[in-house]
């Protein structure tokens, strides 16, 4: 196991916010170190765009579940209940839902969601993950922070829900909701179980082909659903989360086979909660590398190789950047690992 | 904190929002299971279903299901097909195992009910006759609720004696809104 003090990684991850980042936050209603880390990123032109990109509320996506039906059938019965669905070019299985007539029930309360039709993402961004990790491959996978499922579910139904998939998380009420999808949804291939993540190399043997951490992080990408996060992550905070993300996944490479791959997600634009725990994890490993994604399902923004005095491994810019002022998403980093023969 | 506790057949974990249950079904439950695969919808039980079955409970819904115990030394929680639901002291099979027996044998213990039905039902509320659209006999016991819509299972009622032609909710698929969110 990795040791790693939240103390340092604070000091190492300090920043001083500039007279204008302080009035930009002030303007926005920012912590002002979160505002400087976007200046330093992205430069004053775009850092305007982010923040804007923020103040935008970001439409739900429906996941047909290809299980139980054609995704066109799905937006067919939708569309006959009033919504009005706009594909999503680089996944034909779902739809972003643009609107909804008077008197639709919620997206998350027809009968067709109860039977389990689909699938409700805050956003398509969540979809990416999944589809890249599973690409063209078949066998077991672990998600190792699963709940509520959405990953899992997508996972399943990639797999034909015929691979086995474990499903693992910390927080039972979450699990529950978890068992609640795999239910719905009519999935067999799932073992749900409950462990803190970072116990289960201790405690699974098992290795696997696929490993997923959907890590439980900052939400720095989520701020237009969530603008509570725009003051509730104090820098200290932060630098707690940074160190349970690299806990977490330096267990999670422990539960990879030789030539596996591991998926890292964050639904957070933080180059601490991202490049930073990467390069944390590959200055102490000689069994890993970072590896591009198998396809390019549009055209995402790279990881950044220097940040604010730190410098990454040049390899971090095979990870993938989904910025809310580019791509017209929520927020999120995701990075691919693969484990080498020692 | 966690709580836990061994229990007869099973294991309890608690936290302050929440209480699971999980272990291996009774025998007694296994038996009303086979006996309504067996005797109201005429097949074989052990063609539908692995011997033994498993349970797990959130605060009062029970699922049942094919597995649970451990995953090497992990609790697990739960595993494999959706087989039924417990209520009280009945279990009732799961829309999914009514659909494999239908596509394989036909309707039988089974209505279908219109629009109107299906929304109320769906909201936790019984059937009443003018709902009913089809009958599949025999439906002196627990039936499956279809949708006239796509004759997907959308719950379980039982026949109200006590109140003429109803047939009480037992469990639908509003538990998902209800109780597993
Ligand atoms: C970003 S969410 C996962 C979302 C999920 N993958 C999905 O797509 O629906 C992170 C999850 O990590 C869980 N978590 C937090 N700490 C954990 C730990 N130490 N081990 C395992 N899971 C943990 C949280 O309960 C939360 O459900």
């Amino acid at each position: 196991m990795i040791s790693v003090s939240a103390e340092a990684i604070y000091r190492d991850i300090r920043v001083e916010p500039s007279e204008l980042a302080e009035k930009l936050a002030e303007k926005y209603g920012y912590l002002p170190y979160m505002v400087q880390r976007y200046i330093l990123m992205l430069g004053i032109a775009e850092t305007h765009k982010l923040l804007e990109a923020f103040e935008k509320p970001v439409k739900p996506v429906v996941r047909a579940n290809t299980l139980l039906l054609e995704p066109d059938r799905l937006a067919s019965r939708l569309d006959q209940l009033g919504f009005i669905l706009e594909p999503i070019p680089w996944d034909t299985t779902s739809y972003r839902v643009v609107g909804m007539g008077e008197g639709s029930p919620s997206i998350g309360a027809t009968h067709e969601y109860r039977k389990g039709y689909y699938y409700v993402h805050r956003d398509s961004a969540p979809l990416v993950p999944s589809t890249l990790l599973v690409y063209e491959y078949r066998g077991s996978v672990l998600d190792t922070c699963a709940a509520p499922g959405g990953k899992t579910t997508h996972i399943a139904q990639l797999l034909g829900d015929k691979y086995a998939i474990v499903a693992n998380d910390l927080v039972l009420y979450r699990i529950r909701a978890l068992i609640g999808h795999i239910l719905r949804m009519r999935i067999a291939s799932v073992r749900t179980i409950w462990s803190d993540a970072r116990k289960l190399p201790r405690l699974v043997k098992k290795r696997f082909g696929r490993v997923l951490v959907d890590a439980p992080c900052s939400g720095e990408g989520t701020i237009m659903i969530d603008p509570g996060r725009k003051t509730r992550t104090r820098l200290l905070d932060l630098a707690r989360i940074v160190k349970r993300e690299i806990e977490i996944l330096w267990s999670s490479i422990e539960m990879l086979s030789e030539e596996g791959v591991l998926a890292y997600v964050t639904c957070s634009i933080a180059p601490e909660e991202n490049e930073y725990v990467i390069a944390k994890i590959l200055e102490q490993r000689n069994d890993i590398e970072l590896v591009d994604p198998p396809i390019k399902l549009f055209n995402w923004s790279s990881g950044i190789s220097s940040f604010a005095g730190h410098r990454f491994p040049r390899e971090v810019e095979k990870c993938i950047r989904i910025w809310p002022h580019r791509h017209g998403m929520i927020g999120m980093t995701i990075c691919f690992i693969a484990k080498t023969r020692r | 904190m966690l709580h836990r506790e061994d229990e007869e057949v099973g294991v309890v974990h608690q936290t302050r929002k929440i209480r699971v249950r999980a272990g291996v079904l009774a025998k007694n439950y296994i038996a009303l299971i086979s006996s309504y695969l067996r005797e109201k919808l005429c097949v074989n039980p052990s063609r539908y279903i692995k011997y033994p079955l498993h349970y797990t409970c959130f605060n009062d819904i029970c699922i049942v299901h094919e597995e649970t115990g451990k995953y090497y030394s992990v609790t697990l929680l739960y595993s494999g097909q959706w087989i039924g639901v417990m209520r009280g002291s009945g279990v009732y099979l799961s829309p999914l195992l009514y659909e494999r027996v239908y596509s394989d044998n036909g309707y039988r213990a089974a209505i279908v009910v219109a629009e109107r039905g299906v929304k109320n039902f769906l909201y936790g509320k019984d059937i009443l006759a003018e709902s009913i659209v089809e009958k599949y006999p025999p439906l002196d016991n627990p039936v499956a609720v279809l949708d006239e819509y796509d004759y997907r299972v959308i719950g379980v009622a039982e026949p109200s004696r006590r109140m003429g032609n109803v047939f009480k909710n037992v469990y639908d698929l509003g538990i998902f809104l209800r109780e597993l969110s």
